[in-house]
């Protein structure tokens, strides 16, 4: 993973990288790459692999709005992290999706805290599956699966581009998946991805992506509301 | 002579049953001296009508003289007067249809064993204390769906337990009329006690109407008076912080004085010490607008103020467009509510946060607001989804609590709250459509 900070600040890059250091030292299976950029032309400059970066706004030359504008364009799944000591409303100024606001002082519980949740949006959209059916292989990315359903014997994964009759079971869907937070089983034959959630009721979930209703049972109602509300707290 | 006495009361009551629903679906567009002559009106033609003894003429004219009277006298469309006026009229129908059957079941010679005076007395009550609860009922549905609060009215439901047993008491003395030789007197007595009972019927509802009504006026009142004193206290703040800021200016010769005799001293220390008190002073803070809602941003003013003092950070991350959707007493009532939960549960020890964040989730097209503060002790003790309370009141708590539910139910929303041990942290999550 590389994380880029962009602040013309030495100190506020110091603290950062002491933060991140000691965050990722319990995360053993991450290989941490940092980068540290001065002014918003470097960090424009730079033509590696880019995870998440933390974007200072006030800097000299140009102006973090628009540095932030132009790394989304390159790489929509680019994690931003808006670093400010200005506390005056921002987001109407911001014309990309900014993931979250760390105002100076950073906070490190709050860092860390945010942390975890852009880990878990990197992972959903940085892992792949190889998606096996009868005719050819498939490479899935995680965050396009939307709803594993088993119609009787048959077990069809439901992606955002199209539908595929899966050679696996639903077992090793069930193996596969639900060690991802946003994943969630609904039913005895159904596998959700949260993040296509638009309703749901006491019987079923909607996922109006795909125009599919999956069962949801009675039982699982209040676990499921719960799950889904800290998945929407986490990736807020 | 008494069977005309009791059927105009039969008439007056139906009017005011009528009347009664019609008040809880429309707004009247006509003075109090014209609900009067039009309902006199109406329902003295249906009482002369009645007399023809002619079913089908009867049912047309209760429609066609209820469908007149709602719209003339409510903003009502001639569609909805219409609509609403049949739906009276079935029920009506059904609510006597019901009783008889339901008293010939009780006592199978009631028919030919009670006189035409008393059956008229004890069918007619009976049915109108059904008709009365399925009109009430009726007027429940249609408000709910016209309302923004779609929660249950339990009370009401439970409350229909009154006319269950008024039923039990009408078909006991039914019963009673059939089987046993009354003399006259007390024949009276019986069919007065069921107009009685149906008058107390109608005051009970209409009491807690009067009630519900009265705690909904509290309850906006309350919330009134929240935002004027936020406001107020907002305008304050405002004002000392102007007068310290005016005190700082006339004190500043004096402070670049200090500075430089320390200067002189070459006590660096000492400077860097008494900068960094002169740039926290409160004097040199100003607002911030932390959203495009300005309620909101007097709230977290407000709020931000009060964490200073306790030394609490308070952190928002609030997106654009993301509160228009509240009314600006729902937003007070919801805010205030939350920050004042995160607030108690915060304020013991310096160093602690309360970070509130609000943006909108595209997928299911709702606003996600989520609220994490420190909290030193688990509030699930039992690991049970009660709260515990660390107020000094055990008994008047979870107001705050329950204000956020009801306006969580009336955006079809759902809430969430957990505790994390390793964090100390407690969260709170809601959705709102």
């Amino acid at each position: 993973m590389r994380i880029l900070i962009c602040d013309d600040n030495p100190l506020i890059q110091e603290t950062l990288s002491d933060y991140l250091t000691e965050f990722f030292q319990k995360k053993h299976s991450i290989d941490l790459e940092m980068a540290f950029f001065p002014t918003g032309e470097a960090l424009l400059g730079d033509t590696d692999q880019q995870d998440i970066v933390f974007l200072d706004i006030e800097m000299p030359g140009v102006n973090g709005v628009f540095v932030g504008n132009e790394l989304k364009k390159r790489n929509r799944n680019l994690i931003i992290f808006v670093v400010t000591s200005y506390l005056e409303y921002l987001d109407e100024a911001m014309r990309f999706q900014v993931f979250r606001y760390l105002s100076k002082p950073i906070e490190k519980h709050r860092l860390f805290r945010n942390m975890e949740d852009a880990l878990r949006l990197y992972y959903s959209a940085n892992t792949y599956f190889l998606l096996e059916t009868k005719q050819k292989n498939i490479r899935v990315a995680l965050d396009d699966i939307v709803c594993v359903e088993a119609i009787g014997r048959q077990i069809c994964v439901h992606t955002t581009s199209s539908d595929q009759q899966s050679v696996h079971s639903f077992k090793y869907w069930q193996e596969q998946l639900l060690v991802y937070p946003n994943f969630y089983q609904t039913h005895r034959s159904y596998l959700i991805n949260m993040k296509y959630v638009s309703s749901f009721d006491k019987t079923t979930v909607q996922l109006n992506c795909i125009h599919l209703n999956a069962y949801l049972t009675r039982r699982n109602y209040v676990p499921f509301k719960q799950t889904y509300l800290r998945y929407l707290e986490s990736i807020r | 002579m008494e069977i005309a006495i009791v059927y105009i009361l039969v008439y007056i009551v139906e009017a005011l049953i009528l009347f009664l629903y019609c008040n809880r679906l429309f707004l009247p567009q006509k003075d109090k001296t014209a609900f009067f002559i039009t309902y006199f009106l109406g329902y003295l033609s249906l009482f002369v009508v009645s007399n023809f003894n002619i079913f089908w003429l009867n049912t047309l004219a209760f429609c066609l003289i209820n469908a007149f009277i709602i719209f003339f006298l409510y903003e009502a469309s001639p569609s909805q007067a219409f609509f609403h006026a049949l739906i009276i009229t079935v029920c009506m129908g059904m609510s006597e249809l019901v009783i008889m059957s339901a008293i010939s079941h009780f006592s199978y010679n009631f028919y030919q064993s009670v006189s035409f005076f008393q059956r008229v007395c004890i069918l007619s009550v009976t049915s109108k204390i059904l008709f009365f609860v399925m009109m009430y009922h009726f007027s429940n549905f249609w408000m709910r769906k016209k309302s923004n609060y779609h929660s249950m009215d339990y009370e009401s439901i439970i409350m229909t337990l009154i006319p269950l047993f008024s039923f039990w008491i009408m078909i006991t003395l039914a019963f009673i009329c059939s089987t046993t030789a009354l003399s006259v007197s007390v024949d009276r007595m019986i069919s007065v006690s069921s107009f009685l009972l149906l008058l107390v019927n109608l005051l009970i509802w209409d009491i807690y109407q009067i009630m519900q009504h009265r705690n909904t006026e509290y309850t906006q009142m309350q919330l009134q008076l929240q935002k004027e004193y936020d406001q107020k206290q907002y305008h304050e703040t405002i004002l000392k912080q102007d007068e310290e800021q005016r005190i700082l200016i006339h004190d500043m010769k004096q402070h670049l004085q200090s500075l430089a005799a320390l200067n002189q001293k070459k006590e660096h220390e000492k400077i860097d010490s008494y900068l960094n008190q002169l740039i926290a002073s409160n004097s040199l803070q100003s607002p911030v607008s932390v959203c495009d809602h300005d309620l909101m941003n007097q709230i977290i003013y407000r709020y931000q103020r009060m964490c200073q003092e306790k030394q609490i950070s308070l952190r928002t991350d609030i997106r654009k467009n993301c509160l228009h959707f509240l009314t600006d007493s729902e937003l007070t009532s919801l805010f205030c509510n939350l920050l004042d939960n995160a607030f108690t549960a915060a304020d013991y020890s310096a160093g602690t946060y309360i970070h509130l964040s609000i943006r909108r989730h595209e997928e299911s097209q709702s606003y996600i607001i989520a609220m994490v503060n420190s909290c030193r002790n688990n509030p699930f003790p039992s690991n049970d989804r009660k709260l515990y309370t660390t107020k000094k009141s055990k008994k008047y708590h979870g107001f705050g609590l329950k204000s956020i539910q009801k306006i969580v139910d009336g955006h079809n929303g759902s809430m969430e709250i957990y505790y994390d041990d390793d964090m100390q942290e407690f969260h709170t999550i809601l959705m709102l459509k």
